[in-house]
């Protein structure tokens, strides 16, 4: 019986290990200004010294009075900026915010929230499919398409 | 067993689809889907580089974004913000987002003879849409809070769909734990190419040693053939009566002859004398017809062998009906047929006519058993009430009995009043049998009657709600065993905070039976409350207590407590205590995992004094 478990065990070590395994492999760092949430919604709240997305939804209607694109990224050393992009339907560039420098002071920040609104009154909102995108640092790091009914 | 699983794609030389390169690599084995950073990849003849990766390989959605650059044969080709890629289709669609959104759609199309030489198609749409938003709820978090998770530097994702990684790191829940130099992250996975797999040993105590092995055969769209090996090697066992070993051998292969046919084989075999094989021809005729024609043979234990030869025909008749046509028979003697009609007339008539026979072998003599059946049904339903009217015939041509059975039955809809609030329903089932048994001839009938009455949520105040029903049926047969019963159960639910309700339920019941001038019967109460909560998806529980009012004690209590522990761990108990016995009945204890597409339980169950521990696929 003995005899039988060793050979099953020297058999599952070989196929198992075979040299394969190592413990000496460094962990990869955890990437930076991770975009951790990245939602539209109809409201933002105060959630302790950050905001939280209230009420989120890709649906929209005449009774909103705006449309907002809450965006929250964790592990934040460096400084960096954020940009907001809305699309029409017919795909053409409707509003872009300034680039919004974030960490000027380069200090570690575990998480970072902010957001940018559609105002639903103003001119030339239609009915369709819209688009969102966020750049960190000039790059897109997320997109979301809405409707508005 | 991951580490037994994941031995074998070292074995492998799976054909390399994409190979991934990246500062940062998570790739998540319950969800089998992958999130990277820094990544530089090729697919096809296509060398592909961007800031984040998100692939979810089970579906066989790739989606990177951010700084996208395309370079074929080291020259840019393509510059954009959001590259989708499905292998499988072999198209790729590029997005730009600038003054306006630019999609572009590239096709890849892989020259088969010469694989190194690859052609580029491209179309510019202007009016192109843009693929809806994929993978939104594919996180790194969502990927580090699973229960196994890797990180690497390099994968690759093989032709299969295999996913294997090197200098990898195994996380087990969120910690951090060994290291390999390469290792098959997806392993389990189903899906595969032709070749050979060593799918599991095992060692229980029970069973003794378990090896799994399975052979794939496959042409794209034309073969499709899996044997499975499953051996059990039980002379390892101390206290074992039965066999030593025990084989079990699998075989299921199908074949497409052409558009409208197709073959299939079975076969089973296994080392205690027990086997089988089958063979089906599946041909459609045209869209309306469809047939299959099978032989199989099955050898169980210690009995003879049958052999059987049979054909099954569907035809789709649109307006006239569905019919539907079978019939088997054995070298024995034996025979099996079906026949069955369906339609449906001026929109709310349904008529069902089906027939069957069987002249079937009695085990252990040389004589048959010989059933004809049949049966008719007509119904019509409109929108206030419903009419059926059924006649069934069983005639056992063997011991000369005939049974047959017309009933009818009326019901009307439920139909609601006063605002909605109470809903009634009734029905009416009359059921008249004729057996025929030789020269005997006995006949029985039964009324069975049906009224219920119901009421929705009746709000007293925002937070305290009733509600009621009650239901009476009385039971009629020529014997006179009749029975009347009548039953009514009352609600009040209190919703004493968000999320947590005092709910008071009384249950009356009573049951009568009369015959001739005696009346008998008898009563029962129920007096319970419960608590309930469920503020939100980490805490869904009640506890129940019962009291009988008649007899003026309490009967039993039963909890049934769920709660989210940490990081996606359940507790889950169901406890029952019965105070007429005054014992604890049962406490089953549960502590699950739900890990994509596996969940790991710990379970413990007080009656049959066990512990286990589950891993279960998904």
């Amino acid at each position: 019986m003995i005899k039988k478990i060793a050979v099953i065990f020297c058999v599952v070590f070989f196929l198992s290990g075979g040299g394969c395994i190592s413990f000496r492999i460094e962990p990869r760092p955890e990437p930076e200004h991770l975009v951790e949430t990245f939602v539209l919604c109809k409201k933002v709240v105060p959630n302790g010294e950050l905001l939280a997305p209230e009420g989120t939804t890709t649906d929209f209607d005449g009774n909103d009075p705006q449309v907002l694109c809450f965006v929250g990224l964790k592990n934040v050393g460096q400084k960096m900026t954020l940009k907001w992009k809305w699309y029409s339907p017919a795909g053409i560039l409707f509003k872009e915010t300034v680039d919004v420098s974030v960490n000027t002071t380069e200090v570690y920040l575990e998480a970072v929230t902010a957001y940018d609104r559609l105002d639903m009154r103003q001119e030339g909102i239609y009915e369709g499919r819209w688009v969102v995108v966020i750049l960190v640092n000039e790059e897109l790091a997320g997109r979301r398409t809405f409707t508005i009914r | 067993m991951i580490l037994l699983s994941g031995t074998s794609a070292l074995l492998s030389d799976d054909k390399i689809l994409i190979e991934f390169q990246a500062s940062y690599l998570a790739y998540s084995y319950d969800h089998n889907q992958i999130y990277g950073e820094g990544v530089s990849f090729r697919i096809f003849s296509f060398d592909v580089s961007c800031d984040h990766l998100k692939a979810d390989v089970r579906s066989r959605i790739f989606y990177a974004y951010g700084s996208i650059v395309l370079t074929k044969d080291g020259k840019k080709r393509f510059e954009g913000d959001e590259f989708f890629f499905n292998p499988e289709e072999r198209r790729a669609i590029l997005v730009d987002y600038s003054e306006k959104v630019g999609v572009v759609h590239i096709r890849l199309e892989e020259d088969i003879d010469e694989i190194e030489k690859l052609a580029l198609k491209e179309e510019k749409e202007e009016e192109s849409p843009l693929p809806s938003d994929v993978l939104e709820n594919l996180t790194l978090p969502k990927i580090q809070s699973s229960l196994f998770y890797f990180t690497c530097e390099r994968a690759q994702i093989t032709e299969d769909y295999e996913v294997l990684g090197e200098g990898v790191i195994l996380h087990l829940e969120g910690m951090e734990s060994v290291g390999f130099k390469k290792f098959k992250l997806s392993s389990g996975l189903k899906q595969r190419g032709s070749g050979f797999s060593l799918d599991k040993i095992w060692f229980t105590k029970s069973q003794g040693i378990i090896a799994r092995g399975s052979y794939l055969f496959r042409i794209p769209d034309r073969v499709n053939s899996l044997t499975q090996l499953n051996y059990e090697e039980r002379s390892v066992l101390k206290e074992y009566t039965g066999p030593d070993r025990q084989l079990d051998i699998l075989n299921s292969t199908s074949f497409v002859v052409d558009e409208y046919t197709n073959v299939s084989f079975t076969g089973n075999y296994n080392s205690s004398n027990l086997w089988n094989v089958g063979f089906v021809l599946n041909r459609r005729w045209n869209e309306r017809v469809i047939t299959n024609f099978d032989v199989s043979y099955n050898k169980p234990i210690n009995f003879k062998g049958e052999t059987w030869i049979g054909f099954t025909s569907t035809l789709s008749g649109g307006n006239l009906g569905d019919l539907s046509l079978s019939g088997r028979y054995e070298v024995q003697d034996q025979v099996l047929g079906s026949l069955s009609y369906a339609n449906t007339f001026l929109e709310r008539l349904t008529l069902l006519l089906n027939s069957t026979y069987s002249k079937i072998k009695i085990v252990g003599s040389e004589s048959y058993s010989e059933i004809l059946t049949g049966g008719v049904s007509l119904s019509y339903d409109s929108q206030i009430f419903n009419l059926s009217t059924d006649y069934y015939l069983n005639h056992d041509l063997f011991g000369s009995q005939l049974l047959s059975q017309p009933q009818l039955r009326l019901g009307i809809n439920p139909f609601s009043f006063y605002e909605g609030i109470l809903v009634a329903s009734f029905t009416n089932i009359f059921i008249y049998s004729d057996i025929k048994a030789g020269p005997d001839h006995q006949d029985t009938y039964s009324n069975n009657t049906i009224f219920s009455l119901s009421s929705q949520p009746m709000y007293m105040t925002p937070i305290f709600s009733l509600n009621m029903s009650f239901a009476v049926e009385q039971f009629l047969e020529k014997e006179d065993r009749n029975f009347t019963s009548g039953g009514f159960i009352g609600k009040g639910t209190l919703e004493f905070a968000k999320g947590f309700f005092l709910e008071g339920l009384y249950n009356f019941q009573s049951r009568r039976r009369t015959k001739n001038w005696l009346i008998e019967g008898t009563t029962s109460q129920d007096l319970s409350a419960v608590i309930r909560a469920n503020p939100s998806d980490k805490l869904n529980s009640w506890i129940s207590i019962s009291y009988d009012p008649k007899n003026r004690q309490w009967t039993q209590s039963f909890a049934d407590i769920s709660f989210e522990v940490i990081r996606k761990w359940q507790f889950h108990t169901l406890i029952n205590y019965d105070f007429i016995l005054n014992k604890l009945n049962n406490i089953d204890l549960f502590l699950v995992r739900e890990a994509g597409r596996v969940q790991l339980r710990f379970v413990w169950r007080s009656l049959s004094q066990q512990f286990s521990v589950e891993l279960i696929p998904r």
